[in-house]
């Protein structure tokens, strides 16, 4: 049987074409994790809207299509719905403004740095800093797996849905919970079989569990400028904060 | 229950970054010694499997849905140590590669999916065994542990920001436990379902694994998890207990109309303050939990090493 080669979105999958690619991965790394930082201490509107500006400004000049970050934010609506509606109903509108303002703007900030970033550069620069070898390579094996495994999962979902299943129901559905669990099971079983031809193949080409990529990691004038712009940002939102100026 | 940044207040997520490198640190160390790299494709297979796991949504009722955590399946399969590496390879690749879940509460989304959880299947499997019903009732109680931890962030935050950050302790707690009371069941059946399904099809995915760490069964590691399972299970009880409580007395004043009494709560710093030692007992208590297992660890290690001797 033929079956169409993996062609799943992956996160990445506009990070070649965007305008930030070109930069260090490391400046990158750095950048928006100081970022998401600072974000987190902030509690007042100034500084949060300076680092929301700054964040979706650069998110706009990416060239990464909306509708591909959209899904980002998707992922994490629980979790700013719910507090952010206790937080209106227990403190009143305005820290339930500032607290979405806060979750935003880091989501966006990640977003920057993981849309625009091929994955295994972003490993590459995490290895750079000292990231432990085992819990990269899991990472890297991981991440590689995920993609195996959907291919797996779609295929056994269309089976599913030939043979009926629909996956209403509730707790109580005797019937919906023992064909996902098997399902779940034999996702398990098939991809055990798989990943160990992938874990040979990667040994016979001579694999020593450390990240490699063909791209040289190098910090130029530009990053310096890209870092810079970070550090500002992060800079005025803090005296912004503390009440020093302005 | 994928904390995002920006929820927490900055002293409740560097207490949660401080627990989780130290026992990372811990479980990475151990698990590197013991572990020859062709367990690694295994253990990531798992991560990945654990990972699409919690992308399959089951049904809970009214209409909602709820996914695995997938704790318990990767403590049955690994032991505790390699499931704890695991679920933190899960959370950094969810939050670094698919945004889901932040930087600065990452540690205390390692604490709460990464430790507390494979801790608590990890405790239960040791005193119940690796049977049939044990491992639903495992899968449960480390869903039930993770979002209990998860809710008092919540409410702790809440309490030390004034209200700036987190949700407040009387919304957040019964939330959290009562919808994964009901997530737990979901979780439970689909674990046991899987287990009872590789068990059956491929049994040496589950048995005979070489990276699986033997349950102990010394006297005084159960002792020790007893204590662990009777602290979690006394925290997720005082929670629901206190938030009934709370609510409870409040309404019964004001239908009593009684607000002379108010002062006898002691305002707002009052119960600041409770929250605030309530804080600092639970971190007290989770580390010396901690430190009893971690020297059990070492006991258990010592014996073995002179019986081999």
């Amino acid at each position: 049987m033929t079956w169409p080669p993996m062609n799943h979105g992956e996160i990445d999958q506009y990070s070649v074409r965007s305008r930030w690619y070109g930069f260090d991965p490391r400046v990158k790394l750095v950048c928006v994790i100081g970022l998401v930082v600072v974000t987190a201490f902030m509690r007042d509107l100034a500084p949060l809207v300076v680092i929301f500006a700054f964040v979706a400004a650069l998110l706009l000049l990416s060239r990464v299509p909306l509708r591909h970050l959209g899904g980002g934010i998707v992922l994490a609506l629980p979790f700013i719905i719910f507090p952010v509606l206790a937080m209106v109903i227990t403190s009143g509108p305005m820290p339930a403004l500032l607290m979405t303002l806060r979750i935003v703007s880091s989501i966006f900030a990640l977003m920057l740095l993981i849309t625009t970033t091929p994955m295994f550069d972003l490993l590459k620069a995490m290895r750079w800093f000292h990231f432990p070898a085992l819990m990269s390579s899991l990472l890297l094996f991981t991440y590689r797996f995920i993609f195996v495994l959907i291919d797996e999962m779609e295929r056994m979902k269309m089976a599913r849905k030939a043979r009926g299943f629909t996956g209403r129901g509730s707790l109580l559905s005797r019937d919906v919970f023992k064909t996902l669990s098997y399902t779940a099971g034999m996702v398990f079983v098939r991809s055990n079989a798989r990943a160990m031809n992938i874990y040979n193949a990667l040994m016979a080409r001579g694999f020593t569990g450390e990240v490699v990529t063909l791209r040289r990691f190098k910090a130029r004038p530009a990053d310096g400028a890209f870092g810079a712009m970070f550090v500002c940002v992060s800079v005025i939102a803090i005296m912004l904060q503390m009440g020093v100026a302005f | 229950m994928h904390i995002p940044d920006g929820l927490m207040d900055p002293a409740v997520f560097l207490a949660g970054w401080a627990v989780a490198v130290v026992v990372l640190a811990v479980a990475m160390a151990k698990v590197g010694r013991t572990i020859d790299q062709k367990a690694v494709p295994l253990m990531a297979l798992l991560a990945a499997g654990i990972f699409m796991a919690q992308m399959l949504n089951f049904p809970v009722g009214f209409g909602t849905t709820g996914h695995l955590i997938g704790a318990a399946l990767a403590v049955y399969m690994l032991g505790p140590l390699a499931a704890m590496v695991v679920m933190t390879a899960i959370l950094l690749i969810q939050g670094l590669m698919f945004g889901d879940g932040g930087i600065t509460a990452l540690g205390l989304n390692i604490l709460n999916m990464a430790i507390i959880a494979p801790l608590t299947a990890w405790g239960i499997f040791a005193l119940a065994g690796r049977s049939t019903w044990s491992v639903p009732v495992a899968a449960w109680a480390s869903v039930m542990a993770g979002a209990a931890a998860c809710a008092f962030e919540l409410s702790a935050s809440y309490t030390l920001s004034g209200g700036a950050y987190g949700i407040t302790g009387s919304l957040a707690i019964p939330a959290m436990l009562g919808y994964h009371a009901l997530i737990g069941i979901g979780e439970g059946l689909i674990t046991g379902g899987i287990v009872a399904y590789l068990t059956k099809v491929a049994p040496e995915m589950v048995r005979g694994d070489p990276t699986a760490v033997p349950v102990p069964r010394k006297r005084y590691t159960n002792a020790a998890l007893g204590i662990t399972v009777l602290f979690g299970i006394g925290l997720v009880l005082f929670f629901m207990f206190s938030a009934g409580m709370g609510d409870g007395l409040e309404s019964v004043m004001e239908a009593a109309g009684v607000e002379e009494v108010t002062p006898l709560f002691g305002g707002l710093m009052g119960y600041g303050e409770d929250y605030l030692s309530a804080l600092v007992a639970g971190i007290i208590g989770f580390a010396a939990v901690f430190a009893v297992i971690y020297l059990a660890f070492r006991r258990r290690k010592a014996a073995e090493e002179t019986e081999t001797q």
